[in-house]
């Protein structure tokens, strides 16, 4: 039951408990004080003084006369003291009911904004205040410590925010030096080769080796090669260097996963490409670029782990406040102790060839506020689930 | 007698170019590309000098070395070949036994000049032993 209702019956009970005895007993006194005036006795006594005086004394008669007139009015006189009482009951009922309304009101309509405040609150608004309207001492405690707590909350979340902006800063400078070191040690390998060789060459011809022709044709062979895996090293570096800055527009994510399997099936006829898109999937506010080139790597991602051809599939789907985009393809598949390890930068070259376009494909999702997730079985194939958030809000882009 | 020389590195161009230069100056090689391979010809080849690049192929070469030295009471001279090893990467091999770094990218010089300076090493230890 709500207090309010539970307040005015409290104060309607006691104020019958009160009123009633009193109701009763005023009621109760009055009438015996009005028997006291008509009275049987003193009628006779003014009926004999009226028969000895012969009717001549005027006092007598007036007497009789205002008897008679108290007689008559009696019970009038008894309808209206039982009326009064009654209405000074209902009075007292009515002053009950208001004061129980009024003084509940004053307990509850606060009680009701810090109800409404902690809703708010659990919705993650700390941006709300409680109005502090109330005169009760406790009401006003309570009201000001609420806010007080929301106050701090805001600035745990406020701070929690800034430390959170720190350590994506931080990480990305973490990610970055290990990238910039793993650059360096990667450029010095075809280094070794190149300088060997080199100086394989000088060397037999200084020594004027007979098979210095074929020495120098294997030696500048390696040369090369080597140069070719410089040239793929630096290029690699330098796409996964230039993530434009992204532009984010309403966009349908089935269109441009459309778009990127066109391109694939011209690209790569051995495969076979299935899609299976949600139709109800509104318009979402994503970077087109960005996206086709993440689908693009994931798709070639898949045609890469697969021997002679095979299936890759794209399924687009809402789930919850998310759209999730599986790539599944029947594929190689990847290695359980690999699996954390294909998102890093510089994993492997056997991915793709430098080992990038996955963790391109994640910094990509992670601008978009996405995840990407991988499940994969050898020799059984891979499965790639993006997750994207299907509505975001302006401030956040 | 001419030292038996084992090569362990993931990348083919090192191998054949490190190869080929330790062949020029009067050594037999063993390449390998795995540490799988490494350990068939330790067992069959009497093996003097490892080469051993430490980050194979998402294959730890400081853990297998550390198994090898457990497993023989004497095993052969180690030089370790990378593209940049940590100072705690450096000691803990030095602890195994490795006597020396070649760092990417060496040259022939250095290749040589360090492969001498182990094996008198190597020999000169395994003459203490043999004296004692």
């Amino acid at each position: 039951m709500k207090l309010r209702i539970k307040l005015t019956i409290i104060f309607l009970i006691v104020a019958l408990v009160s009123a009633l005895p009193i109701f009763l007993i005023s009621n109760i006194l009055l009438r015996e004080n009005i028997k006291l005036f008509i009275n049987p006795d003193i009628e006779r006594l003014i009926d004999q003084s009226l028969i000895k005086t012969k009717g001549q004394e005027e006092s007598v008669k007036k007497l009789s006369l205002e008897y008679k007139k108290l007689k008559f009015f009696q019970e009038t006189i008894e309808k209206s003291i039982y009326i009064g009482s009654l209405l000074v009951l209902f009075l007292m009922v009515i002053v009950a009911i208001v004061a129980g309304r009024l003084i509940s009101k004053a307990i509850t309509t606060p009680i009701l904004y810090l109800l409404e405040g902690t809703k708010k609150l659990s919705l993650g608004d700390v941006d709300c205040q409680i109005r502090e309207r109330s005169k009760i001492y406790e009401i006003v405690k309570l009201t000001k410590a609420f806010n007080n707590m929301i106050a701090r909350i805001k600035k745990g979340k406020e701070d929690l925010v800034e430390a959170q902006k720190k350590l994506i800063e931080s990480e990305k400078e973490t990610t970055w030096q290990a990238v910039a070191q793993k650059v360096a040690h990667e450029i010095k390998n075809p280094l070794t080769p190149i300088k060997l060789s080199i100086e394989r060459i000088i060397r037999k011809q200084e020594e004027k080796d007979p098979e210095f022709e074929q020495i120098l044709k294997e030696g500048s062979q390696i040369i090369l090669e080597e140069v070719e895996e410089l040239y793929r090293l630096t290029h690699g570096f330098s796409e996964f260097a230039k993530l434009p800055k992204l532009e984010f527009k309403l966009n349908n994510i089935n269109k441009i996963i459309e778009e990127v399997i066109e391109i694939q099936e011209k690209l790569y006829p051995e495969v076979e490409f299935h899609r299976e898109f949600s139709k109800n999937l509104s318009l979402m506010v994503l970077d087109k670029n960005s996206l086709k080139r993440a689908f693009t790597n994931l798709a070639k991602n898949s045609v890469e782990s697969m021997y002679e051809g095979g299936i890759v599939f794209f399924k687009t789907e809402q789930d919850q406040n998310m759209i999730k985009i599986e790539v599944v393809d029947n594929g190689c598949g990847i290695k359980e102790e690999d699996l954390s390890l294909i998102f890093e930068p510089y994993y492997s070259k056997k991915w793709g060839g430098m080992g990038l376009g996955l963790s391109i494909v994640k910094s990509i999702i992670e601008e978009h506020q996405g995840k990407i997730k991988v499940e994969s079985k050898e020799n059984k194939g891979t499965k790639f689930i993006v997750y994207l958030p299907s509505q975001r809000e302006e401030s956040e882009l | 007698m001419s030292y038996s020389i084992l090569i362990i590195d993931d990348e083919k161009n090192v191998r054949v170019t490190l190869g080929n230069l330790l062949k020029d100056y009067g050594y037999k090689i063993f390449l390998a590309e795995r540490l799988v391979e490494a350990e068939k010809i330790l067992l069959t080849e009497e093996i003097s000098l490892i080469m051993l690049d430490l980050f194979l192929n998402q294959e730890d070469g400081l853990k297998w070395l550390k198994k090898m030295s457990s497993m023989k009471k004497y095993y052969p001279t180690t030089i370790i070949i990378s593209g940049n090893v940590n100072p705690e990467t450096l000691e803990k091999a030095m602890e195994i036994g490795v006597v020396g770094v070649l760092k990417k990218p060496f040259s022939s010089e250095e290749v040589i000049n360090i492969i001498r300076e182990a094996l008198e090493k190597r020999s000169s230890k395994i003459n203490i032993l043999s004296s004692s």
